[in-house]
């Protein structure tokens, strides 16, 4: 059963960005006056974006993924 | 074979579609959810039931491309008016990874559907493309050996031909001392 056509899911599977690293280390700030590290990493991973959002979700199951198929 | 014969009727009528009083549809009405982290949290809810988990074992199990079976679902989600197209194509690569972990986890070896299923096959459109090309060939060889201006020609043309021929000819002049003279 061929997906080729008119099936648009592949295309969206492969233009995703999705990182294969780690994920971003967020360090908990100390003091009153500190910035708040959360938002400026937030700002730079730009979360704002939806697709970098499911790329994000993405990149954690297949990380899952790749541990199992590691296993077996 | 008298069961194939027989025709569908329960099959919509044309232009049914059409009949139905406008928003009396769900994806005619606002989608429940609106956001792209609102609709992966109601996959990802679904699709972690057991119950879910053992149909999409069975359907990969069946062979169905990790692809066709992402795109059906979300298209199924827009239709019930969970969520908009747009966020159905932004949430589908997460249904796929998802369906792909589900598939790992239960040991199947499924389709991913991102495989070419044509790779390797000669293309029809590529052997018609030769077949005219040799066509062609044998169409222009043809007309070589008997063309058309040639078939078409009529016999005063022909004549015609002759006689100018016959008048460009040139009469060799005998050479050598000993050479008769014609003239």
């Amino acid at each position: 059963m061929p997906s080729f056509g008119n099936n648009p899911a592949l295309t969206l599977y492969r233009n995703l960005q999705v990182e294969k690293g780690e994920d971003t280390d967020v360090k908990a700030t100390r003091g009153l006056l500190a910035r708040n590290q959360a938002n400026k990493v937030r700002k730079e991973m730009d979360v704002q974006q939806p697709s970098v959002r499911v790329a994000k979700h993405m990149s954690i199951i297949r990380r899952k993924r790749d541990e199992i198929n590691d296993r077996t | 074979m008298t069961e194939l014969n027989r025709p569908l009727l329960d099959a919509p009528i044309a232009g049914q579609h059409m009949v139905s009083e406008l928003g009396g549809r769900p994806w005619q009405q606002a989608p429940q959810y609106t956001t792209v982290d609102e609709a992966i949290e109601y996959y990802l809810d679904r699709m972690s039931s057991e119950e879910f988990t053992e149909q999409l074992v069975d359907v990969l199990e069946m062979d169905v491309p990790v692809t066709t079976l992402a795109n059906t679902i979300q298209m199924a989600g827009v239709m019930d008016g969970k969520h908009s197209i747009d966020v159905g194509m932004l949430v589908m690569p997460l249904l796929m990874e998802m369906i792909m972990l589900v598939g790992d986890m239960a040991g199947v070896k499924y389709d991913s559907g991102m495989e070419n299923p044509n790779k390797g096959k000669t293309r029809d459109t590529l052997i018609e493309s030769v077949r005219l090309k040799l066509q062609r060939e044998i169409d222009k060889k043809e007309g070589m050996l008997f063309s058309d201006e040639e078939l078409g020609k009529t016999s005063s043309e022909e004549l015609e031909d002759d006689i100018t021929m016959g008048d460009e000819e040139e009469i060799e002049e005998p050479k050598g001392l000993m050479a008769r003279r014609t003239q």
